[in-house]
């Protein structure tokens, strides 16, 4: 048995592997870009990409090099998950920016809506380097005309309308007259008749034109990517409280295949990563990892949650590669908190928790002189057991739409460098939530995209596969991913994490400046201005560590 | 053989004095409608071609620059035609020409020819945003492309309608080199003008749905109007024929050569990895049907004439539709898919590997009662369209200006 085990475990590894490293591709609210950071043959490099709004519609693909190195060619490409490395045209070579070192840019066309990806690819010295990244093509936005395009097209049309009259009334008199002949009263009779008819058929191709256009944009609403929703429902139970998520089935016909909920696989292990965050003081926080009832109903014992209403985000991902998050609200009434006072012990699971922390104030925080790490002012905040953790920033300034790395330092109670665990496989987890909640996002330092999907992505490119046709029953399919959680809940925690990291290669920060303390890095862009609380999750001596973080940005 | 030598030296002046009068007599800016009506012909072919193979184009494509060539010439021509004439003309130029809005004078085929390239020019900022908007329309109809439709159809319609206005008005008056010129200068634009007829209803005139009785019926509602118009308004014999003639060679003169040209998709996904450029449709047979309207029309020209109109119509789908039928299976078949009929033309975006890529698509065949039923709803259409056609090309056969 002994012997069997690690061989079992290395098949299962060998098999699963992709579906257990999917990881969220999307699973925000309000944040479009992905953003990610990793090594690109000899050098890092941070890439940000802000998907098409519409599609068919251009991404915009921003690469930083720190190093900035010369003689490198940097190129980029959008591979679709149903098309493959062979039904990708050429690369298009990123631009540098002038004035910025090490900056490039390229605009990419997504065709189809669906998972797609951006393949960057260097050449450094004849040798040619390249890597995935896992992007959502999907039409977000419904535009409005500019007025100063609206005037001109206006005029435009008018100028049209009426020469076309004209037309019509010259076809139907002038142009008949024999050369040389004055105008008659019958001319001008037609004239008027002509005038009379031209003006009834333009106001009926108007009319039809914009029936025309209103139908168009009418199927472009039905076309436009409309989040999953869902009913979280308080439940109380002589066990404990639950909460019951149920999944509202997707309306939509575009992705029928591509956004199946039954292809719902692991992420991290988990098949849904359910954040509650308490609406307006945002004070309470709590990750959790629901179970799956059938397709569409999943069901989580809850922490003693304060009463209160809560912002209710379960990030999925599937086998097609398709992550979304879906939204909800939770309503715990006031009643439970009177049987949680009663201290009942709740038995959470293992890799649920749950913070709290002082509710936002509308005061931005300020930089701590006292705080200095590296030389750099920090935001500092105590943690539960002891521990803090400081943001170390430089001038506590952030703006809309910049790409930053929003780096922490973890200290144990005694101020020494408390030693990272990886938790959920990864190195650390944060969610960033404006104020408001209408902005939402889960980071790891690698970005909003993982070394898994990479894979999955890069394990059917090179299969060559391409199309929707050999793709899994959706309902053999459920079952066997219900297998592999199950099996994975079953292992102990080491085993697990080091199956969950497979191959991942995080890479080590050569920084002699951070060697004497505990970093964790999240590269993001915030997507707009406005206040925004960070939670950050760390795992130290086996606990998890949450905390939190407000930041206003311009 | 001394005699004949001199004879041959004494023409010469004469012929050229002949010439001197064909070029006053036609003006200039026909000639260049009739050009620009060609550059729009093929220009869009070609386009549609590009969107099938490479995909990517800016506003400056080639295929662009062609039907833009078409849009600058018929506009510039036109509109300094109609300029002159109104600022700058003689009394005689200016009662030659329909006067409007107070101050211009211009002929009705050059106001044609403004309106389209206006047309044109509202639907390039219209296309941008839409595109913007509602993302990049893999489609040949939508509202911007039904404005820049609109104004192809108005420029290579204005060509038409100079020409024929200067042999209306000319009538037998025409020396022959002149009336040779016209001759051609109707066929042609004519030509160019049903391309972009059977164009804009491309959609439903794919061969996979050449079995089924919409296409026919979308057929009886957009073609006769051209063809009994053209074919009734002209002086010469065989005019549709002609006409059909100059479409087919068009249409199939581009499914021949743009294949020679090397090409490379540039969007993804690419699911069909060509390498040459993918020509669009083989033409419709419509030699045939031409054929009939030629001969009823010059049969029955001065009868009733929605009887007229009736009989072409029938006439139209009787030898029309039997013939494009078993056509269309010998385009599905392996011979099809040669150089000739270029039916192994897919764009990078379809699959080749899908099972409805060489049959008729299930969907869309008609059989028994409905293809009759069909059938006769597709005359019935044919009938109207007919009938506003004979009008169209009684007026037309009137306009002198």
């Amino acid at each position: 048995m002994g012997k069997n085990k690690p061989k079992l475990l290395s098949m299962i590894k060998k098999i699963l592997l992709p579906f257990l490293l999917v990881i969220i591709l999307c699973s925000h609210v309000g944040s479009p870009g992905v953003i990610f950071e990793g090594l690109l043959g000899p050098y890092r490099i941070l890439a940000n990409i802000n998907p098409p709004d519409v599609v068919p519609g251009t991404a915009m693909v921003t690469v930083i090099i720190p190093d900035n190195p010369v003689g490198i060619l940097l190129e980029a490409r959008p591979v679709y998950w149903s098309a493959g490395l062979k039904g990708t045209p050429k690369a298009d070579p990123l631009v540098a920016v002038p004035g910025e070192l090490g900056k490039y840019e390229g605009e990419l066309w997504f065709m189809e809506s669906g998972t797609s990806s951006v393949q960057l690819m260097m050449t450094v010295g004849g040798e040619t380097f390249d890597t995935i990244i896992p992007v959502m093509a999907v039409p977000t936005a419904q535009k409005e005309m500019p007025v100063e395009l609206g005037i001109v097209l206006s005029l435009l049309g008018i100028l049209l309308v009426v020469l076309m009259v004209t037309i019509v009334a010259s076809a139907m008199s002038d142009s008949i007259r024999d050369p040389g002949l004055e105008r008659t009263s019958r001319t001008k009779k037609r004239s008027q008749i002509g005038i009379a008819v031209g003006s009834i058929v333009m106001l009926l191709i108007l009319w039809g034109g914009k029936s025309w256009w209103d139908a168009e944009s009418t199927a472009y609403q039905n076309y436009l990517f409309e989040p999953l929703s869902g009913q979280s429902e308080f439940i109380q139970e002589e066990n404990g409280n639950y909460l019951h998520l149920r999944i509202d089935e997707l309306k939509s016909t575009q992705g029928r295949i591509t956004r199946k909920i039954s292809y719902m696989v692991p992420d991290h292990g988990k098949l849904m990563h359910m954040f509650l965050i308490r609406k307006g003081d945002l004070d309470v926080f709590a990750h959790l990892h629901p179970e799956r009832l059938d397709t569409l109903d999943f069901r989580v014992k809850l922490p003693p949650l304060p009463s209160g209403e809560y912002h209710v985000f379960a990030d999925i991902t599937r086998y097609t590669g398709f992550s979304e998050t879906i939204v909800s609200e939770l309503i715990i009434p006031p009643s439970s908190e009177f049987q949680l006072a009663s201290n009942v012990p709740v038995y959470l699971g293992r890799d649920d928790t749950y913070t709290f922390s002082n509710p936002i104030s509308n005061k931005p925080y300020s930089l701590d002189g006292d705080i200095m790490i590296c030389g750099k002012p920090g935001i500092k905040t105590d943690l539960p057991g002891g521990y803090s953790a400081v943001w170390e920033t430089e001038t506590g300034k952030f703006e809309a739409g910049r790409l930053y790395n929003l780096d922490f330092a973890l200290f144990d109670p005694e101020g020494e460098a408390a030693i990272l665990e990886p938790y959920l496989g990864m190195m650390g987890h944060a969610v960033v939530l404006k104020h408001d909640g209408s902005v939402y996002i889960h980071l790891h330092p690698t970005g909003n995209y993982s070394m898994g999907s990479q894979m999955i992505l890069l394990e059917r490119f090179e299969s060559g596969k391409i199309g929707f046709l050999d793709i899994p029953k959706s309902l053999s399919f459920q079952d066997s991913i219900d297998q592999v959680i199950s099996f994975l809940d079953a292992l102990p925690d080491t085993e697990r994490d080091s199956l969950l990291m497979g191959d991942m290669v995080h890479y080590n920060w050569d920084d002699p400046e951070h060697q004497e303390h505990s970093m964790v890095s999240f590269p993001y862009a915030f997507p707009e201005k406005g206040n925004y609380r960070i939670w950050i999750q760390v795992k130290i001596d086996g606990q998890i560590v949450n905390g939190a973080f407000d930041v206003e940005v311009e | 053989m001394k005699t004949n030598y001199s004879t041959l030296t004494l023409e010469d002046p004469i012929r050229t004095e002949i010439e001197e009068s064909s070029i006053r007599v036609i003006p200039t800016f026909i000639y260049a409608s009739v050009f620009a009506s060609f550059c729009i012909a093929v220009g869009l072919q070609w386009d549609i071609s590009w969107h099938m193979s490479v995909g990517r184009d800016g506003l400056f494509s080639p295929p662009h620059l062609a039907i833009y060539l078409g849009a600058i010439i018929s506009g510039i021509f036109s509109g300094v035609k109609v300029l002159k004439t109104s600022f700058w003309g003689s009394l005689e130029e200016k009662q030659q020409t329909i006067k409007f809005w107070g101050v211009f004078h211009g002929s009705l085929g050059a106001m044609f020819c403004i309106w389209g390239a206006f047309a044109m020019l509202t639907s390039a900022p219209f296309d941008d945003w839409w595109h913007n908007t509602y993302g990049l329309d893999v489609k040949i109809l939508s509202p911007p492309h039904a404005v820049l439709g609109l104004g192809m159809i108005m420029i290579q319609f204005g060509a038409l309608v100079s020409v024929i206005a200067v042999q209306n008005r000319l009538g037998k008056n025409l020396q022959d080199k002149t009336k040779t010129h016209l001759h051609w200068l109707y066929a042609l634009s004519s030509g160019f003008l049903l391309v972009m007829g059977y164009t804009f209803f491309a959609e439903y005139f794919f061969l996979s749905r050449q079995h089924h009785v919409l296409t026919y019926q979308v057929a009886m509602a957009s073609l006769p109007i051209l063809m009994v118009s053209v074919a009734f308004a002209s002086p010469y014999k065989w005019a549709a024929t002609k006409m059909a003639i100059v479409y087919t060679l068009l249409m199939a003169g581009m499914v021949w050569i743009l294949p020679l040209f090397p090409a490379e998709p540039k969007l993804s996904p690419v699911y069909n990895y060509i390498t040459r450029f993918q020509p669009f449709h083989f033409p419709f047979i419509l030699v045939v049907p031409a054929l009939v309207i030629d001969i009823i029309i010059a049969k029955w020209k001065n009868s009733n004439k929605w009887l007229l109109a009736a009989a072409i119509s029938i006439g139209f789908v009787l030898s029309f539709v039997p013939a494009q039928w078993y056509f269309a299976d010998l385009q599905m078949s392996e011979y099809g898919r040669g150089w000739f009929f270029g039916r192994y033309s897919l764009p990078y975006f379809a699959n080749p590997d899908s099972p409805y890529r060489y049959i008729f698509h299930p969907n869309y065949i008609s059989q028994g009662w409905d293809l009759v039923k069909g059938l006769g709803i597709a005359a019935l259409i044919g009938l109207v369209t007919t009938r506003l056609a004979l009008s169209w090309g009684n007026w037309m056969s009137q306009v002198k200006r």
